[in-house]
This record gives C-alpha cells, sequence and structure tokens, in this order.
C-alpha cells in the first residue's frame, strides 16, 4: 500500500490518543495497530519508516520502533 | 336504578359475526392498550372480564371475544367516538354509551346487545349507507371494508331514505402515487386524521367546514400529493372504507395470503404483512405485531418495494473477459465454474490475499455469514468486509471500547419513558421515520429535545415539535461539542456519583476527569471553532444531564467523520456521567442507516473480527470456529474495503466478490474507486441490477430481492426478525444458495437446505446468540440478542446491572481537527444527508414512483452564501471540492447556516460522492462523508444535464 496513506492513518491513530500519557498513548497505538491493521500493511510502514523517518512526528516514531 | 336490558332474555338480536371483522386475520381491539397496571374486574354480556384499568369497554369486550360493531374505532389510534356503532349499556350510565370512549371500571356491568342496541346501531348504519356509493360488487375494497362488513353485522337490509343531495359526486383524488382519495366514499369517521396526527405526527389532514360540507382534506385545500402528506400510509391504513385505498390494490385486488416479513430498507427494521395473491404482491402493511414499529410505517416500506419486479432486474447469470467486452449470459453452473477458476487463478499467481469479499447491510444476516465464512474458510484469508464500514463502523468500536458491546443499548420503545432526548448527526423524521415518528409522539407528550446538527432537521421545529436547544455546530466539531457538554456537567457538579462509584472504573474516570476539565474543553473555548453561542452548550448540557431520563440517537453526522469514533465514545462518556445507562428511557442508540448493519456486523464480516465480536487472534474462538468449519484460519486481520481498493491500485489485490454493495456510486472518491476496480482482473458483482460497480466487474451473479428468500435482519435495537419467501426467486436462485455454490465452485463445501441451518450453525458458535432459532423467531416474532441461556427471551436493554466489559470504561476523547478545512479557494463545507423518499444511492426507490417527490439532489445554501455568488433558487450550480467537481441545481434556505451546504448522494447524476474526500475515521477508516471543503459557482449556461 501507499506509504502517506499509512503514515497518514497512523499518524490519526496517534493524535487521537494524544491526550494519554507517552507511554499509555504508544502503548494504545500499538494495540490500534495490531488489531486492525494487516501484517503486510505494518510492515510497509516500518519499512517506509526505515527511509523516511524523518516524516514521523516523535510520537509515532515511538510507536513504529515496536511494532 | 337504571334500566338495562339483558342479553339473555331476548332472542331477536342479530348476532356479530367475528369472522367479518378480521381481514386476513387482523385483529382490531377498538382503542390503544391502556399502560396502567392495575387490573380491573367487570361483567360483559354475564360474563366475568378482567382487563387494564383504562382500557375502554369496547378494548375490554374484544379481548373478551365479543365483538362489537365500529366505525370511528382502532386500536392505532385514541377513542373518537362518532359514530356510535359501538353503544352499549352498562349500570353506571343511564343512556347506551359509546364503548370506545367509556372506560372500564370495577364492578362496571356491560350488555352488548338488545332489542334497543341493535335499533339504534342498524339506524346508523342505514344513515351511512344512505350517503355511500352502493357498489360493493366492484368496489375495491370488496372483501376488505369494515363498512360493508358492519352492515352485514348489524343486518342492514334496506334503505328507507330516498335520493337527496349526497356526497357520490366528489371528485376523486388519484394525485398521489400509491393511493387514492375517494370522498364519495368517506364516511368522515376521522380515522385518517388522527392517525396522521396521533401516529405519524405530520398533521397533514384535517376536517374541514362543517355539518353536511364537513371532507377530509390534506393541509390547505390540496390534493394529496401537493399537501404536507409524507404517504407513510397511516391514513390508508386506518380507512375503514375503500375511500383511501392502494392503487395496487384497486389494480390486482385483494391478497389472497398473507406473510409476515421485515422491510430492506432502513434500520428501524419494520415488520410488515406481505399481500400477496401468488406470485403477485398486493400490499405492504405494516404489523401492529412488529416491536419495533408496532403498526406504522413509511413511504419507503410501505409503498416503494415495485423495483423488485422492475424491469431492469437482471435474471441470468454474466460472464465476460474483460470489462469493455459486451456481457454473455450463461447458466448458473458455467458462471460458479467461470468466477471460481478466476479467483483459484489468481490466487495461484498472486497468492492467497490477492482476493476478497465484500458484504452489504442489506444481505440477510445467514448470507453475510455465508460470505465470511466463503472468505475464510474457502479463500483461506480475512480479506472480508462490508458496507458498514462505510456508516457505523466507528460506531461498533466507540461502544465496544467503551460499554463492551458494539450496539445500542435500548429497544425504539424506550424512548417513550424518555424525558430528554437528545439526536446527534440524526434526521430520523427522513432516514427513520417510524423512529421518528415514534419520538414526536413522546415529545408532543412533553419530553425536551436537544438536536446537535449543522442544519435545522424538521425535528428543530415541525407540528407540535420545537427543541428546546439547537447546536448549529460547524462539521466536523462534535468531539469538541461533547466534551464541553461534558466539562459543563463537572464543573456544575451534575454528574451521577453513585453511578460513577458502582458502574465505572474509578481510575479511568479519575483520568477523564482530570482531562474534560481542562479549559480547551470549555463552551467558551469550544464556541471559538464550533461556531456556536456557548450559553447554547451550557443549557444543552445542564438540560441533558438534569432533565430526567436522558437519551442520546445519534446517526452518520456522528460516525461518518475523522473523529466518528471519538465521537461515540464521547456520547459513551456523557451517557455513564450522568448514569443514563441502564433502564428505560436512557442509552446510547445509533440509528443504524440500512436495515441489517447491525447484523452484517454481528455475523463477523469485519476483517478482524469472527461472528460475536471476537477478535481473530482469540485462539480458543480460531480453533473452535476452525474445527466445525474445518478450515485453517488466519490469527490476523485482513484488508478493510478502503484498504483493498488502495492495495488493488498498488497491484496487490486482484479480484473481489462484492454481494449487495455498490462501492463505485456508494464509496467516497468514486474516481479513486474506479481505478481500484479497474486494476482487478476478477470482480464479481452479486446484485439485483447492473449497478454502477457491474461497470467493472467479470461476472455477474442476479440476486434475490427481500420478497424472494428467507432469512433475518437485525435491526438498530439489536432485534432479530424473519424475513419470509414471498414469490419465487426471478433467477432462479435465492442469494444464500448462490453464494453457497460459489464456495462449492471454490472447492470448499457448503451444504445448507435452509437458512434456519445456517442460524442454527451461528447460534452454535456465537455464545450471543445461541438461544436464537428460527422456531424461536417465529414464537415470538422478533428477539433481541444477547438471546442466550442468560437470556433465553432476549434483552431489550443492554447494560442493567452491569456492563459487558465490567465497569464503564471512560476514554479520552481528544478533539482533533479534521485535516479537510475550508479555506479561501474552498470556502464552504459541504455535508450530506437522505431524504425521506430516498434511500441511499437510490438503488431501489430510483425505480419505484417515489421519485416523484425527488428526482435529483438539490443543494441547500445558505441566504447569505447564495446571494454572494448571484445564485437564485433553481440554478444550476458547480460544486467543486479538492478532489473532483460535479454540478447540481441550488436552492437557498436558512435551514442551513452559512459557510456550510448540503446535499443528499441518492442520484448518481449528482456525482456527489465523485468530490468527497478519502479522509477516513482514524480507528476505522469510515470516511468522512460529511465534511468536504468546497466551492460553490452559479453556471450562466443552463444545463439539464
Amino acid at each position: 500500500m501507499e506509504a502517506n496513506k499509512l503514515l497518514l492513518m497512523a499518524e490519526n491513530i496517534c493524535a487521537n490518543f494524544s491526550a494519554y500519557p507517552e507511554e499509555q498513548r504508544t502503548q494504545q497505538t500499538i494495540t490500534h495497530i495490531e488489531q486492525f491493521w494487516t501484517p503486510a500493511m505494518r510492515k510497509d510502514l516500518k519499512s517506509d519508516f526505515s527511509t523516511n523517518e524523518q516524516a514521523y512526528s516523535p510520537a509515532l516514531k515511538l510507536v513504529v520502533k515496536k511494532i | 336504578m337504571l334500566n338495562i336490558e339483558r342479553g339473555e332474555n331476548n332472542n331477536q338480536f342479530v348476532e356479530l359475526n367475528t369472522e367479518s371483522v378480521s381481514y386476513l386475520g387482523n385483529m382490531d381491539y377498538g382503542t390503544p392498550e391502556s399502560t396502567s397496571d392495575e387490573i380491573v374486574s367487570l361483567v360483559i354480556d354475564n360474563k366475568t372480564v378482567r382487563t387494564k384499568a383504562g382500557n375502554s369497554i369496547l378494548r375490554a369486550c374484544i379481548e373478551a371475544g365479543i365483538h362489537l360493531p365500529k366505525l370511528c374505532a382502532t386500536d392505532s389510534v385514541n377513542a373518537f367516538g362518532s359514530c356510535r356503532l359501538c353503544i352499549v349499556t352498562t349500570n353506571m350510565h343511564r343512556k347506551p354509551v359509546a364503548s370506545c370512549h367509556t372506560l372500564v371500571a370495577e364492578g362496571m356491568e356491560v350488555v352488548t346487545q338488545s332489542n334497543k342496541l341493535a335499533k339504534l346501531r342498524k339506524g346508523i348504519m342505514e344513515l351511512y349507507i344512505s350517503d355511500h356509493p352502493l357498489d360493493c360488487l366492484t368496489c375495491p375494497a370488496n372483501g376488505d371494508c369494515e363498512l360493508e362488513d358492519m352492515a352485514g353485522v348489524v343486518g342492514l337490509r334496506e334503505v328507507r331514505y330516498g335520493e337527496g343531495e349526497n356526497h357520490l359526486k366528489l371528485k376523486k383524488d388519484t394525485s398521489n402515487p400509491y393511493f387514492t382519495y375517494d370522498a364519495s366514499k368517506c364516511i368522515l369517521c376521522s380515522r385518517c386524521v388522527r392517525a396522521c396526527d396521533e401516529v405519524q405526527g405530520t398533521f397533514a389532514l384535517t376536517i374541514e367546514k362543517r355539518g353536511f360540507d364537513s371532507k377530509v382534506s390534506p393541509s390547505d385545500h390540496q390534493s394529496f400529493i401537493d399537501s404536507e402528506c409524507v404517504s407513510c400510509g397511516a391514513c390508508v391504513q386506518a380507512c375503514p372504507t375503500a375511500s383511501l385505498m392502494e392503487k395496487s390494490v384497486i389494480e390486482f385486488g385483494v391478497a389472497e395470503d398473507k406473510k409476515m416479513t421485515t422491510c430492506a430498507y432502513c434500520g428501524v427494521g419494520c415488520s410488515f404483512w406481505a399481500e400477496h395473491k401468488g406470485e403477485q404482491v398486493i400490499r405492504m402493511t405494516p404489523a401492529k405485531q412488529g416491536k419495533a414499529n408496532e403498526g406504522h410505517s413509511c413511504v419507503k416500506g410501505r409503498f416503494a418495494w415495485t423495483y423488485a419486479t422492475s424491469e431492469d432486474r437482471i435474471t441470468t447469470p454474466l460472464i465476460r473477459d474483460n470489462i469493455n467486452d459486451e456481457w454473455k449470459p450463461v447458466s448458473w453452473d458455467e458462471a460458479f465454474t467461470f468466477a471460481a477458476n478466476k479467483f483459484k487463478e489468481l490466487q495461484k499467481k498472486h497468492g492467497i490475499d490477492c482476493i476478497g469479499s465484500i458484504t452489504s447491510s442489506r444481505c440477510t444476516n445467514e448470507e453475510t455469514y455465508l460470505i465470511q465464512k466463503l472468505t475464510r474458510a474457502a479463500m483461506g484469508n480475512n480479506n472480508v468486509d462490508t458496507c458498514a464500514r462505510v456508516c457505523h463502523s466507528p460506531t461498533g468500536y466507540g461502544l465496544k471500547k467503551t460499554f463492551g458491546t458494539s450496539a445500542g443499548t435500548q429497544n425504539f420503545k424506550s424512548v417513550g419513558e424518555s424525558d430528554v432526548v437528545m439526536f446527534i448527526g440524526a434526521n430520523p423524521t427522513d432516514a427513520h421515520p417510524v423512529f421518528g415518528s415514534r419520538v414526536k409522539q413522546r415529545l408532543r407528550q412533553g419530553a425536551k429535545l436537544i438536536v446537535v446538527d449543522p442544519r435545522k432537521i424538521d425535528l428543530v421545529q415541525s407540528a407540535h415539535i420545537k427543541a428546546d436547544h439547537h447546536i448549529p455546530l460547524k462539521p466536523g466539531t462534535n468531539v469538541a461539542i461533547l466534551n464541553a457538554m461534558a466539562h459543563v456537567i463537572v464543573k456544575n457538579n451534575l454528574q451521577d456519583q453513585n453511578f460513577l462509584e458502582e458502574r465505572c472504573d474509578s481510575q479511568l474516570y479519575q483520568n477523564w476527569l482530570e482531562f474534560i476539565k481542562q479549559s480547551k474543553n470549555s463552551p467558551e473555548a469550544v464556541a471559538q471553532y464550533a461556531q456556536v453561542d456557548p450559553q447554547v452548550i451550557y443549557d444543552a448540557a445542564v438540560l441533558y444531564a438534569t432533565g430526567g431520563k436522558a437519551a442520546i440517537y445519534y446517526g452518520l453526522g456522528v460516525t461518518e467523520h475523522s473523529q466518528g469514533s471519538s465521537t461515540v465514545m464521547a456520547i459513551a462518556n456523557l451517557a455513564m456521567l450522568t448514569g443514563n445507562i441502564g433502564k428505560e428511557g436512557v442509552g446510547v442508540n445509533p440509528l443504524r442507516g440500512q436495515n441489517n448493519v447491525q447484523g452484517a456486523c454481528d455475523m463477523g464480516s469485519f476483517p478482524h473480527e469472527f461472528p460475536g465480536y471476537r477478535h481473530v487472534s482469540d485462539d480458543k474462538t480460531r480453533t473452535q470456529l476452525a474445527k466445525e468449519w474445518q478450515a485453517d484460519l488466519r490469527s490476523e486481520p485482513g484488508l478493510r474495503l478502503p484498504n483493498m481498493f488502495d492495495a488493488a491500485i498498488a497491484g496487490d489485490f486482484k479480484g473481489m466478490y462484492i454481494h449487495g454493495e455498490d462501492p463505485a456510486q456508494s464509496d467516497p472518491n468514486t474516481l479513486h474507486v474506479a481505478e481500484a476496480l479497474s486494476a482487478m482482473e476478477c470482480v464479481i458483482v452479486q446484485d439485483l441490477f447492473l449497478n454502477e460497480t457491474a461497470k467493472y466487474a467479470h461476472v455477474f451473479f442476479p440476486g434475490s430481492s427481500f420478497l424472494e428468500k428467507d432469512g433475518t435482519f437485525t435491526n438498530a435495537e439489536r432485534r432479530i426478525s424473519r424475513v419470509r419467501k414471498i414469490t419465487n426467486p426471478l433467477a432462479g436462485m435465492a442469494d444464500w444458495e448462490v453464494t453457497q455454490a460459489f464456495s462449492n465452485a471454490l472447492g470448499y463445501p457448503m451444504n445448507y437446505s435452509h437458512p434456519s441451518e445456517i442460524m442454527d450453525e451461528v447460534a452454535r458458535l456465537t455464545p450471543t446468540f445461541s438461544n436464537v432459532s428460527y422456531q424461536l423467531l417465529d414464537e415470538k416474532t422478533s428477539v433481541q440478542w444477547p438471546c442466550n441461556d442468560e437470556n433465553p427471551d432476549g434483552t431489550p436493554l443492554m447494560h442493567m446491572d452491569k456492563f459487558v466489559i465490567g465497569k464503564g470504561q471512560f476514554m479520552l476523547t481528544e478533539y482533533v481537527p479534521t485535516l479537510e478545512k475550508s479555506g479561501a479557494k474552498f470556502p464552504l463545507l459541504l455535508t450530506t444527508g437522505r431524504i425521506l423518499s430516498q434511500y441511499n444511492v437510490g438503488t431501489q426507490t430510483r425505480r419505484t414512483e417515489n421519485s416523484q417527490w425527488h428526482n435529483e439532489d438539490i443543494l441547500e445554501i445558505n441566504p447569505t452564501d447564495a446571494e454572494s455568488r448571484g445564485i437564485s433558487d433553481g440554478d444550476w450550480i458547480s460544486l467543486d471540492s479538492r478532489v473532483a467537481k460535479t454540478k447540481l441545481r441550488a436552492i437557498a434556505t436558512d435551514r442551513i447556516p452559512p459557510g456550510v451546504v448540503y446535499t443528499t448522494f441518492h442520484h448518481p447524476d449528482s456525482g456527489v460522492n465523485v468530490i468527497t474526500t478519502e479522509l477516513s475515521d482514524w480507528a476505522t477508516n469510515c470516511p468522512e462523508y460529511k465534511v468536504t471543503a468546497v466551492q460553490v459557482n452559479k453556471l450562466y449556461e443552463s444545463s439539464t444535464t
């Protein structure tokens, strides 16, 4: 899938957990992505992250590193 | 003492023929049932009868099997007492009284038959018949006419009055496409007027003038088609003669048989009697036994079913190698083999994950269950999704997170106990009309109303209804408004502390409390960008928290946003905060758009969940299903619908089996959808018609309408109701049989002989459905899940003593503005909705006479915005978004605030979904249909295309 779309989706998830403390926010986002994304989508996101980290928000960076 | 004539001493009375007062078994108790718990004992014709205090004598008689003649009385409306046919004598009245509007009393003695009463009744009937056409043999109501029945019941054999001034030559109004009004046959019983007032709540009819000049008048001396009449059919249903009569009955005659079934339109799930004569459906009449609708209907369910026999129904399977080729009609076997070979080849070449399925909320539970089973077991992946993805998937997510169950909490009847009703992003009088009428009844009784909607929907102000608070928020700010309401409640200490302590997770509540108290959630802060008066937010919050039992109903104006799921959770937070959960009159209630949204979700049509909302990673469930289905099942979620389209464009997704859904018209950014469908190598469409999506299909399986198959639908109340086969499938196979045969062709055997066996399997494998069976549904008409050993008769109200999840879970709902913003180039926000006479993308309703009311989508624009663009009513305008542009006609109206425009999406010509963006709910990918930044410009060149 197109990396830009995956990034947008992931950032949206992160943003909607933004009211939580950092640790909870990170974990909630990880859980959400694992529950609802296919393995291929997760793999594509990580792949994009490896070459495009600068486009990721600090909050999402924490998430992608732990997926 | 009273002079009471005793029936047993007189053998000259006309015996009432009880058979004649019941057409096809429709029992009418004359007056509505009292809601009292008190029981009264009385004697009727020497028979001791017990009935509810507050019931009429007429009702008590009929309950006891003693049938009285009646004309103006019917149990759907309050007693009127005009015809006097139901007169009786009692020991408590000096003169005969109308039994319909005389209440029972303890110790009352009633006599229903005597010479005196017989004479009075015959005299009344004689007067009626003296001014009524004597054309019974050729009258369309012959066999279903209460006037004719009553004439027989009272033994009327002659009319002594000669010719004189009468109403026999009054003109017939045939303007309504579905029924006629023949004033010459009207007996002025007022049943139609009362039905319009009391049941429907439109107040479109009146009896104008007085005495001999009295007549039923729609609106202000208008024809039915030009009046405020909404064609719900309540008046036709109530009419005891052929004065108001369905045109289908006039054309085909009265029915010979009937079966109860469930409407295939919105999520109210009305029960109807499908009256038919062999393969010819005569009419659909709302069933009083239907617990969702209790005898009421709307124009769609009552009349707009003729699409089922539309001439452009496809009844032969079609195949083609390329979407640019002509369709080739083939046998069913050839179509199944062709489709199965294509899918098998694709998987062999591109891997197991390259295909998937889409089921629809128009499908039955059994069909949906089979499609998800086919996908998981036959295709070997979890790439199954449903059109609920694009409407109520946020409901599933939000309510599961907070309450533990992806469903509404109440039954519809519960609103009759509400003191405050709040509608958020829902327009029930158009989209869920039968529930809308029920709500209006409660509002007329005095319940308070809050409407949260950018548009002045009908409920904001209509006949005898006025919202106490209307919050005309800027589209996209639902979460902010709800957070602000919660902020007000907390700041003013209006929360239900006992409920919070007993029913909710205390740590989560404390975290939420800290969040909601922040000043960014105050009405003053929110008002800046939601563009509403903070005082209105404050007043609405106080009313919701302090007004008594408060219920929230919401629709797609909540879910179809980038924060749809957050809004659902914010609603749940609000309900928990105020203790408005777990009893009559309260709750959180999604108004599902289509007939089986709830059921489609229940049946496991999401890519991450098995039936019963159990995640695919749940080892216990997966192991059980794998054993039962004899298949290896994946533990990882599959692709969602929009992800399938994205994957198709990326070249990874090659084939799709689409049942009952038309994403090329109904999904957002349809140009993107078309590109995705074009990129696939095998698209299979199963539908009634060659829809927009079929343009991109390689295989077409002709579908069967809801009248042609057995099954069940589950409505917005979690109510499972039977769909019953009335006529044979036009294409020879019911939809469930098609899916089964396709599965067999794919090499995965399915051998159900009837949909009841599919439901038995669902019940065996799904804890919340374990007691559901067709036998139970036949016995009870319907049941609400959970229906299992704990709740053998179903569950009308959820979360009574505790939440399904245990303690209620407060979720932090940060307001995150949508990325779709208005600006210099696209200064207006477009939001969309439905109109009463049309349904979704119009596939069904556009093929009926409903298009007489709405034959094109119209843009509503505020007069200020219209004026600044030089737009007058009826002008053609261009509607441009960042994605695409379309054109339609406009009207200026202050129903819509400045800066916002609104239209419907029922007609493909208007291409409204061409311009909606691909932005979607963060949690579920439900598209953000309700917010699209647009520009509107007048088109000076006249155009009708």
